[in-house]
This record gives structure tokens, C-alpha cells and sequence, in this order.
């Protein structure tokens, strides 16, 4: 059985009198231990709630979403899911606690319940991992974006779960900072967690074993980076753009070069263009 | 610039007074406070005054910030003087000219007041020179802690100063930004009566509200996702722990709370 499963989840926003607002439409899905999927829509596709709703903090309107066995609408076991699925948000100044990065690493841990000596090593475990030792004693209000999102990381790492969500974690970084995250992720990868990447910049999901694209609250394709980028209408559809290289290689196609399809990075696309002469 | 303000007064001093258990400095601070209050004599002050010249010795910091300190509470200072001189009745008649009188009486406890007053602020400014604010709310969730039984929310409370002291700079670097940002379509905050300038404030206040509330919203989320449930089975990784340094200096200033309230 896979690690999370939707099953035929839908998602209503009921506010006040207005007319109650359908975030989700019968989302089947079911994310794979240790694999990175990534999931992307344009503004108002229901991304967010998606993400909201794999650690219990959204109950589905209809369906089910069980984490490891465990169905989040089940309240005694909800604690043990967010420990398991942890979440990195968009705004990274909203989602600081503390007035210092150590305390700040400790703050999941210490709700844990943890002996001091364990929070101790697990923090100092987090800082090596996002590379900020050196920002121990910092206060949030003095770091860069990237750094606080690092910061923000490090405090779901040091909580130990299976599992990560990052909801639009680059959306308000420079490109400097979207690097450090970036290659922040790929670390987590590399050690095994399993991550759920929400975004709406294509380019950042080369590097994903599976994509998924929702367009208002529906999933309208499930598939491979590459089948993906190749879903031309659809990502038109979506309101999406292609990044800079499926695009360059679609036009030059169109152009007449015989160029193969599944060029996805700078390099790759070089090695092609060479090979024509 | 708004990136480097500091919170409260602590300034940063590797001393022993620095180096004290918070926990530790707020009790003592408490009992000389008490003790401030039941000094019967000039002799009693000078022994107070001794002490804590005796502490910002010992703390690396230098007088000119303790005397700063005295400064927004000098009006208070010649207040209570003035109105002890012309209203507290009592001994040899020093002056007298018109409908005023002054007395012996009132010029002395004029004085007294004043004195005690002023090392009451220079002693509670000492916590705060070298307590930094961290500390300080930690040092109050553990000594508040015994009264929850008594309905009080300790943890809630800590956490409340804890999150607030980690959004001043956040929402001020952000009320400067609004600011300016109305500035530039023509804005004014600076010119006009006291009246105008407050006025002018609202069109700020409300979007620094909103995005407040946003921002509370937001963090109560991310809490929620990483496991936080109050103060109920929640561990520290710092833990507060008394050295016999603390105990030294309790015993110290427990010697001077002595001979100052005999004297």
C-alpha cells in the first residue's frame, strides 16, 4: 500500500452565506515511499488545499486521505501523522516561532515531548543539514528568505518525518534564495524522504519522479516530467508555462531540426545539437 | 536600518551578573524591591546604593547606561519632590512666602521618596541590561509555572511574549514599508496638528491589521503542522538549572537586604 492515499477526496469552502466554493473534485492519488512528486497549478487550482489536506490540518469534505495506515479525520492519531508528514509553507516569515534559529529548530521537537539531549543532537543534526551552523544564535528578522526557509526546513527535519509537503516554498524568494532551497530538497531526497513539491513554476519540476497538474480543483494529468512538458495543450490550458528548454527544443522542432523530445536540461540540449552535424 | 533594532535594553557582556540563572535574577530583584520599600533611613539607602553599585560593578556595564535609564522618570523625580515640599506638613517651618510653606518635614521625605525611586529604576533596569528578553520570559514561565495549578497560564503566556517579541521587527519593518509606500502616492505623516498626524495614521493601521491577522493565521497553521498542542507534555531543550553562583548571589544580596531594613 503506498504511503499516502487520496481516495475520491473533494474539498468545499463554506464561508458565511456566500456560495460554498468546490477547492477539489475527486482527487485519486497515492504518493510512493521515497519518491519526490511534485504537484502544479496556476492560482485557484486547489493546490494549497491539496497540500493542507495530507497532514490532517483540512479534513476532506468527501473521501478519505490515509497517511501510513492511518486515516487523518481520526483525531486520536492526528498528532502521530503530523510527525510523520511535515510541512514547509510559503511565507517564511509566518511561520517562525522563535526569536532565535536554535530555538526555532527545537520548537517540533520540544512539542514531541523529547528529552533535552535528544532535541539537543537533532538540532545540531538540522543545522548541519541545511548549513547553517554558523546561525545558531541568529534572530529570523536577520537572516535572508532563503535562509529563514532553511531555517523553516531544519525544524520539520529535526522532528524526523517520513514525509515532507512544501507548499510554494520558492514563491517569495530572489532566485538566489530559490537555489538554496532548491538544493536544500534535493539533500532531503537524497536521505530518503519521501517529498510532495507544490509549485507553479515548471522548471522546477525536472527533477521529479512523477507531476501532477490541477486546474480548478481537478487533476487533469498524472505523469512523468517529460510527458508533462509534452502535454503542450494541456500546460496552455493550465495556464502554465513551459520552462526555457522544453520550449526552445518545441520551437526548434517546429522549425524542422530533428531534435529527439525528452531534453529537459542546458546540457543534454547542447550534447543534441552537437550530435546534428 | 529597522533590520538591527534591539529589543528592549539588554546589552550583551560576558559577566557574572550576565551569566546568573534568570530565574535567580528575578527573585533577588524582587526581594530588594520589597526590600527597598521597608528602608526607614538615609543610612538604609546608602547601603541599597552600595549594592547596586557594587552589581554594576560586577556586570561589566558602564554608569552612564544605568544613569540613562533614570532619565524618562526624572519628571516623576521632581514631582514627587515638589509635591512633597509644599504639601507634606510637619517639623521647623524653612520657607515662607505668600500661601507657600515649606517644612522640614516635607523637604525630607521629598528626598526620601525621590532616592527611592531612583534606585528602584536603576535596580529594575539592571535585569533588563543584562537579561535578554529570551531569557527573561523563560526565566518567567518557570517561576510562574507552580501557580498554574491556580488557574494561571503560565506556558500560554511565555509563548504570547515569545511570539510577540518575534513579530515586533517583522511588522515594523512592515508598517515601514506601508508607509512609504503611501508616501510615495502622497501621504502625509509629518506635517500638521497632533490631531492631523494621528488621522493620517489610520490608512496605515488598517492594512498593518489585516496583515497581522493574516500573519496570525498563517502561524497558528504551521504550529498546528508541527505538533504544537500547549504546554502539556512539552519538553525543553534548554533547561534552567541553579549553580552555586546563583546561590552565592542570593545569599550576597540577602545579607544587604538585611542590614539595609535594620538600619
Amino acid at each position: 500500500m503506498a504511503f499516502i492515499e487520496l481516495k475520491d477526496v473533494s474539498y468545499t469552502y463554506i464561508e458565511g452565506d456566500e456560495p460554498p466554493v468546490k477547492a477539489l473534485k475527486n482527487i485519486n492519488l497515492s504518493v510512493e515511499e521515497g519518491e519526490m512528486i511534485a504537484i502544479i497549478g496556476p492560482n485557484g487550482s486547489g493546490k494549497s488545499t491539496l497540500a493542507k489536506l495530507f497532514n490532517g490540518l483540512f479534513q476532506p469534505t468527501e473521501g478519505t486521505v490515509t497517511v501510513a495506515g492511518l486515516d487523518t479525520s481520526n483525531q486520536k492519531m492526528i498528532w502521530e501523522i503530523r510527525q510523520q508528514v511535515g510541512m514547509v509553507f510559503q511565507n517564511p516569515d509566518n511561520q517562525l516561532i522563535a526569536t532565535m534559529v536554535e530555538e526555532e529548530i527545537a520548537f517540533g521537537p520540544e512539542n514531541l515531548g523529547l528529552p533535552p539531549s535528544t532535541i539537543k543532537a537533532r538540532v545540531d543534526e538540522a543545522l548541519t543539514l541545511v548549513g547553517l551552523e554558523d546561525f545558531r544564535q541568529a534572530a529570523p528578522h536577520h537572516l535572508s528568505g532563503g535562509q529563514k526557509q532553511r531555517v523553516a526546513i531544519a525544524g520539520i527535519f529535526a522532528m524526523r518525518p517520513d514525509c515532507i509537503v512544501f507548499d510554494e516554498p520558492t514563491a517569495m524568494l530572489d532566485p538566489m534564495g530559490r537555489k538554496e532551497v532548491m538544493a536544500t530538497i534535493q539533500k532531503l531526497r537524497s536521505e530518503g524522504k519521501t517529498i510532495i513539491y507544490i509549485t507553479h513554476f515548471m522548471e522546477e519540476i525536472v527533477d521529479c519522479d512523477r507531476v501532477v497538474i490541477l486546474k480548478e480543483g481537478e487533476k487533469i494529468l498524472e505523469g512523468t516530467p517529460l510527458e508533462a512538458f509534452q502535454a503542450r495543450e494541456l500546460i496552455k490550458a493550465a495556464d502554465l508555462e513551459l520552462p526555457d528548454v522544453p520550449y526552445l527544443v518545441y520551437r526548434l522542432r517546429e522549425a524542422g531540426l530533428p531534435l529527439p523530445d525528452e531534453i529537459l536540461t542546458p546540457e543534454s540540449l547542447v550534447e543534441k545539437l552537437c550530435l546534428l552535424n | 536600518m529597522l533590520k538591527n533594532i534591539t529589543l528592549g535594553q539588554y546589552i550583551l557582556r560576558d559577566s557574572l551578573i550576565h551569566n546568573l540563572d534568570p530565574r535567580m535574577k528575578i527573585m533577588i530583584t524582587m526581594l530588594i524591591v520589597i526590600g527597598l520599600f521597608f528602608i526607614g533611613s538615609f543610612w538604609g539607602f546608602l547601603v541599597a546604593g552600595a549594592y547596586i553599585i557594587t552589581v554594576i560593578a560586577f556586570s561589566h556595564l558602564s554608569w552612564k547606561v544605568v544613569i540613562r535609564g533614570l532619565k524618562p522618570v526624572m519628571f516623576i523625580l521632581v514631582f514627587t519632590i515638589v509635591i512633597h515640599l509644599f504639601f507634606t506638613r510637619g517639623g521647623v517651618v524653612l520657607l515662607e512666602w505668600g500661601f507657600l510653606r515649606i517644612e522640614s518635614e516635607g523637604l525630607f521625605t521629598g528626598l526620601f521618596m525621590a532616592v527611592r525611586i531612583m534606585l528602584l529604576i536603576s535596580l529594575t533596569s539592571l535585569l533588563t541590561l543584562t537579561t535578554s528578553p529570551i531569557q527573561l520570559t523563560d526565566g518567567l514561565e518557570y517561576l510562574l509555572n507552580p501557580f498554574r495549578r491556580f488557574g494561571l497560564p503560565a506556558h500560554e503566556l511565555a509563548m504570547m511574549m515569545t511570539i510577540a517579541l518575534r513579530f515586533i521587527p517583522t511588522l515594523l519593518e512592515e508598517a515601514d514599508k506601508i508607509m512609504k509606500a503611501q508616501q510615495a502616492r502622497g501621504a502625509d505623516f509629518e506635517s500638521g496638528s497632533i490631531f492631523r498626524r494621528a488621522k493620517s495614521l489610520v490608512p496605515l493601521l488598517v492594512p498593518l491589521f489585516l496583515s497581522a491577522f493574516r500573519r496570525a493565521d498563517d502561524l497558528a497553521m504551521a504550529m498546528e503542522a508541527r505538533c504544537y498542542r500547549g504546554g502539556e507534555g512539552r519538553t525543553r531543550m534548554k533547561e534552567l538549572s541553579f549553580l552555586s553562583r546563583d546561590w552565592a548571589a542570593l545569599g550576597f544580596s540577602a545579607g544587604f537586604i538585611i542590614i539595609f531594613i535594620i538600619l
